[in-house]
């Protein structure tokens, strides 16, 4: 388990202060924020970067924001755990919180986010997924990634500044669980202004009816008129990625979804989680239509499916939108060298 | 830093209350402020204004009945300042003072003034190539046991010293000396109240310093009093202090950081260049 989570920002006077921490009672040396610090700002032109740094018998992932910012968000971790774990989790946290340093509204929420540090490496890379679709930066990313294939991350960066009304984007923190989840590799190219993203694999997520057959015929009938009139948008998707990322909805839902119909007694046997919130679970589950409740008993009428593929259709695109490949630039070539790669090793993963 | 502390009357202009914590060097602040009180009179409660002399920053806001102009360092964060002097306003206005003061009343405006004074701690930065004696002169004024073996500092050591020097709780940094550390010597470097520059002494350390390291702290330590320290005099062919001060171009003390009797010598050096 992490031991804490520090943020620090560096000022001109004081050197490093130490701005937030979790848990409260975690004690902190500021000879170890210098440390951390100065690692970050050795050699990588004190731009945006994450380091994974050892300290005595402490392990230390840390995410800085780039000297504009001059904070870092720092996981500190026993010497038994992994920091590769913690990669792209300290990223997610570190741009959340910059995002609200102004007025310090991220104080409110750092036991939140030290929960989701301790509970991302558990998670299973549906989950992980998942979590894209409550970003709208990273939904917007795979988007244009999806009508372009590659962009260069100046392109990438100024569409989200246009989209978002942003003066800065921090294209690292945005790209970097894209990039650990294999969805999208960046690569340098020849004449290219900045780095190149490809998408090399895509991924969707859908409400589908219950998988379990144990589902009687008078719930069918609501299954059926739920998916008749079923429209996914990007409300839906956000409703269908909590269903999957909340740990315990995720439980909850995972519980009902192998067992069918199934008791409230049964599920908080099977999840042991405190009756209020359970039934707050139930209430949220029932409203976004994955659950009926009749009294005691829970039937399944939806559950929610994170579909990851290869992006096929890619191909076809390349085609149409850039002619014969003798045409080909070294962006498109390269491409389709990913392409490649990222097919035949989807194939040996499904062996 | 803040250096001094004026509060005048809005009405008529006259001086009620000035502190005077360090020197602002030559410069006649009875005629700048012929300039500037007139502006602060008229402008918006609340509105915190500068202007910048030198190595000094004249700031100053109107609230209610009081101005007050606060003179503080150029190296310091101008956004730190304002919110000093806004808390400050903030404390004077909110209260009606007799002009002259009463003891009381001079007494309190005191108590405020030093409490403001220490919301913004003096700096001072070793700069130096690696084994030059920076670490060891930060041990020697925090009256810690000295250093036998020689450690390299990695990016930067920080420190707070034992001592205030008067109102002032002063931060130490030192720089590492490796050469992979010099191009982030600028970051350890800025906010600087006093940069010292410290060699071993050596024509070879004396020659590579002058070269190499006072053009790169010009532009980092632009608001701020740079001098020298040579280290290490009592080792053979050390070059004397004021050789060594030629060769830089800055005052230069001699020094030995690893015998306790120059405590109080390099004291008085900082001493003096963060007050004088």
């Amino acid at each position: 388990m992490p031991i804490g989570m520090i943020v620090v920002k560096w000022d001109n006077r004081r050197g490093t202060v130490l701005e937030a921490r979790f848990p409260p009672s975690l004690r902190v040396d500021p000879d170890l924020t210098m440390k951390i610090y100065g690692s970050h700002v050795l050699g990588e032109a004190r731009e945006a970067n994450l380091i994974s740094i050892r300290v005595d018998d402490l392990r230390i992932i840390s995410y800085f924001g780039g000297i504009e910012i001059n904070r870092y968000v720092a996981i500190l971790l026993s010497e038994a755990e992994d920091p590769e774990d913690y990669e792209e989790v300290v990223v997610e946290v570190a741009s959340r919180i910059f995002d609200q340093i102004e007025g310090g509204e991220y104080l409110e929420h750092l036991e939140d986010l030290f929960k989701l540090i301790e509970q991302y490496p558990h998670m299973s890379i549906e989950q992980k997924v998942a979590r894209l679709f409550l970003d709208p930066m990273k939904v917007f990313v795979l988007q244009k990634l999806r009508e372009k294939g590659l962009m260069t991350l100046d392109q990438l960066s100024g569409e989200i500044k246009h989209a978002f009304g942003l003066r800065t984007v921090d294209m690292r923190s945005v790209l970097s669980p894209l990039v650990k989840l294999d969805l999208v590799v960046t690569r340098w190219i020849e004449g290219a202004s900045s780095e190149v993203a490809f998408l090399v694999r895509d991924c969707e997520i859908l409400r589908v009816p219950p998988r379990t057959k144990k589902v009687p015929r008078d719930i069918r009938s609501s299954v059926i008129a739920l998916f008749s009139k079923y429209k996914p948008d990007s409300r839906e998707a956000m409703v269908l990625a909590r269903a999957l990322t909340d740990p315990d909805t995720y439980r909850v839902l995972s519980c009902i979804r192998k067992k069918g119909v199934v008791s409230i007694e049964e599920i908080r046997d099977e999840v042991d989680i405190p009756s209020g919130e359970l039934f707050d679970i139930l209430g949220w589950l029932e409203r976004n239509r994955f659950i009926e409740m009749r009294g005691e008993e829970v039937f399944p009428l939806s559950e929610p499916l994170l579909l990851i593929f290869f992006p096929e259709y890619q191909l076809r695109k390349m085609i149409e939108l850039y002619g014969n490949v003798e045409s080909w630039d070294e962006g498109l070539r390269q491409y389709l060298m990913l392409l490649k790669e990222s097919y035949m090793e989807m194939m040996r993963e499904k062996r | 830093m803040i250096r001094q502390i004026y509060i005048y009357k809005k009405d008529d202009l006259r001086l009620i209350f000035h502190r005077k914590y360090a020197n602002i060097g030559r410069i006649n602040f009875d005629e700048i402020s012929q300039l500037i009180l007139p502006v602060a009179r008229a402008m918006d409660d609340g509105v915190i204004d500068h202007s910048e002399i030198f190595r000094y920053r004249i700031s100053y806001g109107t609230l209610g009945d009081y101005i007050v102009v606060m003179i503080n360092n150029r190296s310091c964060d101008r956004e730190e300042v304002e919110g000093a002097l806004t808390e400050y306003l903030r404390d004077v206005a909110s209260q009606r003072f007799n002009s002259p003061l009463s003891v009381e009343e001079e007494r309190h405006l005191s108590i405020l003034s030093r409490r403001v004074i220490a919301t913004i701690p003096a700096k001072v930065c070793f700069v130096g190539f690696g084994g030059v004696g920076k670490t060891t002169l930060l041990r020697l004024l925090r009256h810690e046991r000295i250093p036998l073996r020689y450690e390299p500092t990695m990016f930067g050591e920080r420190a707070i010293m034992t001592l205030p020097i008067g109102p002032y709780r002063v931060i130490l940094f030192t720089v590492g000396g490796q050469e992979r550390f010099m191009p982030i010597w600028d970051i350890l470097i800025r906010g600087s109240d006093v940069v010292v520059v410290v060699t071993d002494s050596t024509p070879d350390n004396v020659e590579r310093t002058k070269s190499q390291i006072m053009p790169m702290i010009r532009d980092p330590a632009r608001y701020s009093v740079i001098l020298a320290i040579a280290n290490k005099q009592d080792l053979p062919k050390s070059l004397p202090a004021d050789v060594i001060e030629q060769t830089l171009g800055i005052k230069t003390y001699g020094c030995v950081a690893i015998d306790p009797a120059y405590r109080s010598k390099i004291m008085d050096v900082i001493k003096s260049a963060l007050l004088s």
